[in-house]
């Protein structure tokens, strides 16, 4: 953690709120990116920030002040996106099935015959797929393979984060891995 | 050399390092030596390298300051719960209570203290306003509270000599019955500011160690407060109940 980042929270601790400002200033971008990539979607994500940080403000008397306090509070995030998934997939059962046949078909009359070593080359278009092969995934799909792929959790990790058992994370990987390959193999 | 090829899900885990030492050992010496699993495996980095070309969410500019104005209010209201615990007066207190002013001031303006729980406002911010008020009100009934426990303590000692702890709570209770005052006051409540005036005058006394001249009249002054000071805390107490009761009901 930066120095400045020790004061800072050292003064925040103490009830300075121009510090906890300060440290949402910081901090609050990469909350937000975070919460996009584990719930997909950028009104969610919002609400993730909000809940980030109050709960950061409540448990800050519990924060180690020789911890790093991005990490703890990117731990705090993860849990706040995971409860926020959790949440919402009890409104929308259902949701949760995959789509394979249906994303690949798209997959492929996309790229098939008229697709240009040019266009190939074109990362918008790889990561316009990358996108919809995102918004694509189950919530805890969406959830394992973020923590794992972007955020280089391991899988005990994440298991115990989203209160699976080891399997059940591997397998929610490997189907979203599973998922980006049909969207994204025709093009890579 | 073994004829079992790697599968989907062998080679994501190889990929992401998630192999034990054992099994790990052993795909990587497949994959040196299997062309064809070696291509998928190829495949698959490309794919994933792929997924790393998603960039990062668009943040707005000035998003850092729409999240604080909209954390803000919500960690008053949590703060604020902690203050009517705070077992003295203090320089932080001390701060409060002069922000206490205004607030205070305004409620007293709209008539909402006084006379009516006012509407339930439709804003998270407004909540949170009236949330803040409401604590402050709290922290005025229990500052009463405190004043009508110091002046039984007072009506009860026999002499000045038996005051010296009445001295010091006296102190404590001084300054933040001043700031009432002068809320009360320029807010237009006469009668409550007659009231904490009299109750500064009586603290500026104890804490003086003055020996009262008229022993008597002393604590005629100080059971003719007390009642004063019952009759307004318990006022103020029904009407926060009423004020929740009435929210209470709203919510449900
Ligand atoms: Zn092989």
């Amino acid at each position: 953690m930066t120095q400045s980042d020790t004061a800072t929270v050292a003064l925040a601790r103490g009830g300075d709120s121009e510090a906890f400002r300060a440290l949402v200033e910081r901090h609050s971008r990469a909350v937000y990116r975070l919460a996009v990539r584990m719930t997909g979607s950028p009104q969610d994500a919002e609400d993730v920030v909000q809940e980030t940080f109050l709960k950061a403000y409540k448990q800050l008397g519990r924060f180690e002040s020789r911890a790093n306090f991005g990490t703890w509070l990117h731990r705090i995030a993860v849990n706040c996106s995971i409860d926020l998934i959790r949440a919402r997939a009890h409104r929308e059962t259902g949701h949760d099935t995959p789509d394979l046949e249906e994303l690949g078909a798209a997959a492929d009359a996309g790229t098939r015959g008229h697709v240009s070593p040019e266009r190939l080359m074109l990362s918008a278009e790889v990561q316009a797929r990358v996108q919809a092969a995102m918004d694509g995934l189950s919530p805890m799909e969406r959830a394992a393979f973020a923590l794992r792929h972007f955020e280089g959790h391991s899988i005990d990790e994440i298991s115990r984060s989203l209160g699976l058992k080891t399997n059940a994370t591997k397998h929610s990987i490997f189907r979203a891995v599973r998922k980006m390959r049909i969207a994204l193999e025709p093009l890579v | 050399m073994s004829v079992i090829h790697l599968n989907d899900d062998d080679l994501v885990l190889h990929y992401y390092g998630e192999m034990d030492g054992e099994t790990e050992a052993g795909a990587s010496a497949h994959l040196s030596a299997c062309a064809a699993c070696r291509e998928r495996y190829a495949k698959l980095q490309r794919v994933l390298a792929a997924v790393e070309t998603l960039p990062e969410a668009a943040v707005d500019e000035g998003f850092e300051r729409m999240v604080w104005a909209r954390l803000e209010p919500a960690l008053d209201g949590r703060k604020n719960s902690g203050w009517s615990r705070w077992p003295t007066f203090s320089p932080v207190r001390l701060a409060w209570a002069a922000a206490l002013v205004a607030v205070v001031a305004s409620a007293f303006v709209a008539g909402r203290v006084w006379d009516r729980p006012g509407p339930e406002p439709a804003a998270a911010e407004a909540s949170a306003k009236d949330l803040r008020e409401r604590l402050l009100l709290v922290d005025l009934a229990d500052h009463l509270d405190r004043s009508q426990m110091l002046l039984v303590d007072l009506a009860s000692a026999r002499t000045s000599g038996e005051i010296g702890s009445e001295r010091a709570r006296a102190q404590d209770l001084l300054a933040s019955t001043r700031l009432y005052r002068q809320t009360a006051a320029s807010a237009g409540d006469t009668a409550l500011a007659d009231l904490l005036d009299e109750m500064e005058r009586v603290l500026v006394d104890v804490t003086a160690g003055a020996a009262a001249a008229d022993p008597d009249a002393s604590r005629q002054r100080v059971d003719s407060l007390l009642f004063k000071v019952r009759v307004v805390s318990s006022t103020l107490r029904e009407r926060q109940k009423a004020a929740f009761r009435m929210r209470a009901g709203q919510s449900s």
